[in-house]
């Protein structure tokens, strides 16, 4: 089987390279045989990628450890289901992960675009095509899953496990996620790299990859939220996000995306702002694969490690060969780009979401600085330096105060100007809103500024969403006579990526609230002996007792520890202290959360002293951060609205068929 | 309305800033804050107070007793930083080469937002050339198109 995986695997350079040449031929003389040979070719690249991809799961699942992959992320006593996840637990199978999503998608757009965009699908092939070649020759040259170790020491080796850390439910879906999302954006890149080809300007490319563009953006969503959800219970230090480099990598183009899923609306609406979307897409996609350059290079452990590795090399001439064939094609273009089309206001809805953009670029840009800070440093002072969570939280909180801003201005705002009427009309309530919440929380006792400008923010957009959704349903019961209810879901299905955006902007909301939760964060370390209590607010922490588990990988430490308030038992956290048997003993705490609305009990055991027989523990409560996941939850329902056809569509479409 | 705006946006920074600074402090706090500036010398891949490493605890222990004998919060990154070397704080003195690295996320935003102002003010159409629609605001225009698809459709 790993023969046949490796095999596969060079039959698909093949054939991705007689793909990228029959497209180069149909695009030189013209002749439909020549594309439906490269696209054939490209179908086939991507199943023989996806057959090897099966060859490597199989590998790992039967535990063949003369595959030195397998052997050093699995092993015999590794769970089933994380054997699985060892696909993408090292460099070469997240390699070859990458393909096989990239080949799943090339699959996809090919067969829903058979009889559509005719005009522009050979060239999003040969982007793709040549996306795909990339991979594949790093993949096979560099990074090949299927080396076999070398037969004297086959038999000797038992794998060495798959890392503590990786051994989560989460991680089960967390990197897919992040992946399905990284991958995803070469389609919108692929098109608009047609678009600008071909000459096709118009706002037909924005609409053809419109879902394509909004998948991938909420895969990354996802991804990011749950790699947050993963740090906070499996890494034991109570937070969900360290602006770690490899955090920042998924982050950024998460942001440009962000960026041009809100520009894109006045391309379709206005016909503006073409070259600044494409730019937008073409950085998006930069940036995914810059970030895995960041983070596979080794550049950022230090600015000389980058020439230590091939990879790194190769990588960083990808991403440099991106940025210059962008750059000439779009300078070639720029004429046709300029926008026809006139601002009318600074009151305008399509200003606000200039700046927006402007807002959502900046904060990429103060990441990205922030990121490459130490490498920069290092290289002209020859010092190196940390560039941690305390400078990003720093710089990025007022940023992101004035996104939250902007967030409630923008839907404020008519398209075109906004008289003074109008302004005063639906800018009163959500002040309004503002300044009483901020009132309440300085009466509180709540006196800092971020968490309180936040919050009378959060309340300002949020009043403003609410009151344009029960004016939308009022208008609606007027005309029509529908109940609430009704009126709701038929306004929705009505304009389903305008009312899916104000869920998705309700989720970032209450995930802003989580963010100031953190901001009230309480911690205590101690050392308990059985019995032993200690107060943090108004909980008592009582050690019950402590005691050894074996089980099948892993020799566990667990402390039961019950916690009450006002003499009331509200849970036992057991908190674990796990050392690995097949990884060489390491060692993982396994955190214990007991989780209500708006706090959580959060505990960890960090080792016992035998000799006194007490217990070291980190013990938190962490508010609001259930606001964060259930933020997430709500963002995806709000893409998945956008995203869904509404009933007119599907008329339209059905109409369309018949 | 713009000048408004940039206000704000100094605003927000500053007085995140003053707060900041002029937020006053336990020793409790002071200690809580040191835990995040100094990386755990072990790996450098967190702040002591997320590592549960011994080095990190001994690194906690150790500011715990120098803020006992009456250190200031400099002199303990001081300390730190003779025998580490700049790596160990969390994030780099504002001074320097260093303060490029703070400098320029603002700048960003203001010039971008400057951009922003110039791009629009380029591109908008001039206050005498007439607007070819009356201005209405999004919601006017939005519910006479839902009323008129729902006459289309004869609900």
């Amino acid at each position: 089987m790993a023969l046949l995986g490796s095999t596969t695997l060079q039959l698909s350079l093949a054939f991705c390279g007689l793909a990228f040449v029959l497209n180069a031929m149909y695009l030189a003389n013209r002749d439909g045989r020549f594309f439906v040979g490269a696209q054939r070719g490209l179908i086939a690249s991507s199943l023989l990628i996806l057959i090897a991809t099966f060859s490597l799961v199989h590998q790992l699942m039967v535990s063949n450890f003369s595959v030195e992959y397998v052997a050093r992320y699995s092993s015999a006593a590794t769970p089933t289901m994380y054997k699985f996840a060892g696909l993408w637990a090292g460099m070469e199978g997240s390699l070859l992960f990458w393909l096989a999503i990239l080949g799943i998608y090339v699959i996809l757009v090919n067969y829903l675009n058979r009889a559509r965009n005719r005009s522009l699908m050979p060239i999003v092939n040969v982007v793709m095509a040549i996306v795909m070649l990339f991979f594949l020759m790093v993949t096979i040259f560099f990074e090949n899953p299927f080396t076999m170790l070398p037969e004297g020491i086959r038999m000797q080796v038992r794998g060495m496990g798959l890392n503590p850390l990786l051994q989560h439910p989460v991680m089960l879906i967390h990197p897919p996620m992040l992946y399905l999302g990284y991958v995803g954006f070469v389609v919108p890149f692929a098109f608009a790299v047609a678009a600008l080809t071909t000459r096709r300007l118009d706002a037909t490319w924005v609409r053809s990859t419109r879902r394509w563009t909004l998948l991938p953006w909420l895969f990354l969503a996802i991804g990011i939220i749950l790699g947050g959800r993963w740090a906070y219970v499996e890494l034991g230090w109570g937070g969900y996000w360290a602006w770690d480099p490899v955090e920042n990598a998924s982050f950024l183009p998460w942001l440009t995306g962000t960026a041009y899923l809100h520009s894109v609306i006045i391309q379709e609406k206005k016909n503006m702002l073409r070259l600044w979307n494409v730019i937008l897409i073409m950085a998006t996609f930069t940036l995914t694969i810059f970030g895995t350059y960041l983070t596979r290079s080794g550049i950022l452990s230090s600015v000389h490690a980058f020439a230590g590795t091939e990879l790194g090399i190769w990588f960083f001439g990808f991403v440099m060969l991106i940025i210059v064939a962008c750059v000439i094609l779009v300078l070639m273009r720029k004429d046709e780009l300029a926008s026809r089309n006139r601002l009318e206001s600074f009151t305008s809805r399509e200003s606000g979401f200039l700046f927006n953009n402007m807002i959502f670029v900046a904060l990429a840009l103060a990441v990205l600085w922030g990121t490459m800070f130490p490498i920069l440093s290092e290289a002209v002072r020859g010092t190196k330096i940390t560039v941690g969570s305390p400078y990003f939280d720093r710089i990025t909180t007022p940023i992101g105060l004035i996104l939250l801003l902007m967030i409630g201005i923008g839907p404020l705002l008519a398209w075109r100007r906004t008289s003074i009427g109008t302004m005063r009309r639906n800018f009163t309530l959500p002040m309004g809103a503002a300044i009483v919440v901020a009132a309440v929380c300085m009466l509180l006792g709540i006196h800092r500024i971020y968490p309180v400008l936040a919050i009378a923010l959060v309340a300002f957009v949020l009043t403003g969403i609410v009151v344009e959704v029960v004016r939308g349903i009022g208008a609606r019961r007027r005309t029509s006579g529908e109940s609430s209810l009704r009126a709701f879901l038929n306004m929705v299905d009505k304009n389903r990526s305008r009312y899916g955006g104000a869920i998705v902007h309700l989720g970032v909301l209450l995930m802003f609230v989580g963010f100031v939760g953190k901001a009230f964060t309480v911690e205590q370390d101690t050392t308990l002996r059985t019995g032993e209590s200690t107060h943090l607010q108004d909980y008592v922490f009582t050690l019950e007792k402590h005691y050894t588990v074996e089980r099948s990988n892993h020799t566990a430490l667990i402390a039961d520890i019950a916690v009450s308030r006002a003499d009331k038992l509200v849970t036992v956290l057991k908190p674990e202290k796990r050392v690995y048997t097949d990884q060489n003993n390491q060692p993982n705490s396994e955190v214990a959360i007991y989780s209500k609305p708006l706090e959580d009990l959060y505990a960890l055991v960090g080792g016992e002293n035998p000799e006194s027989g007490s217990v070291v523990l980190k013990i938190m409560i962490n508010p609001l951060v259930q606001m964060v996941w259930l933020g997430g939850i709500i963002l995806t329902i709000g893409t998945i609205v956008a995203i869904w056809p509404s009933r007119t569509d599907r008329r339209l479409r059905e109409k369309r068929l018949a | 309305m713009m000048k408004r705006a940039f206000l704000s946006i100094a605003l927000i920074f500053l007085a995140g800033h003053l707060w900041g600074q002029s937020d006053p402090m336990g020793k409790d706090a002071l200690q809580r804050e040191l835990e995040y500036e100094i990386m755990a010398p072990c790996c450098y891949g967190g702040p002591v107070a997320d590592h549960d490493s011994d080095a990190a605890q001994k690194v906690k222990e150790q500011i715990a007793r120098l803020l006992a004998e009456g250190k200031t919060k400099e002199e303990i990154l001081d300390m730190y930083v003779a025998i580490y070397g700049e790596q160990i704080l969390a994030r780099p003195r504002a001074q320097g080469f260093n303060l490029l690295a703070y400098i320029m996320p603002p700048t960003i935003l203001l010039v971008g937002g400057l951009l922003v102002v110039y791009f629009v003010s380029r591109i908008k159409a001039p206050a005498s050339e007439p607007s070819s629609v009356e201005s209405t605001s999004y919601s006017d225009e939005f519910f006479k198109k839902i009323e008129k698809e729902m006459q289309e459709l004869n609900i």
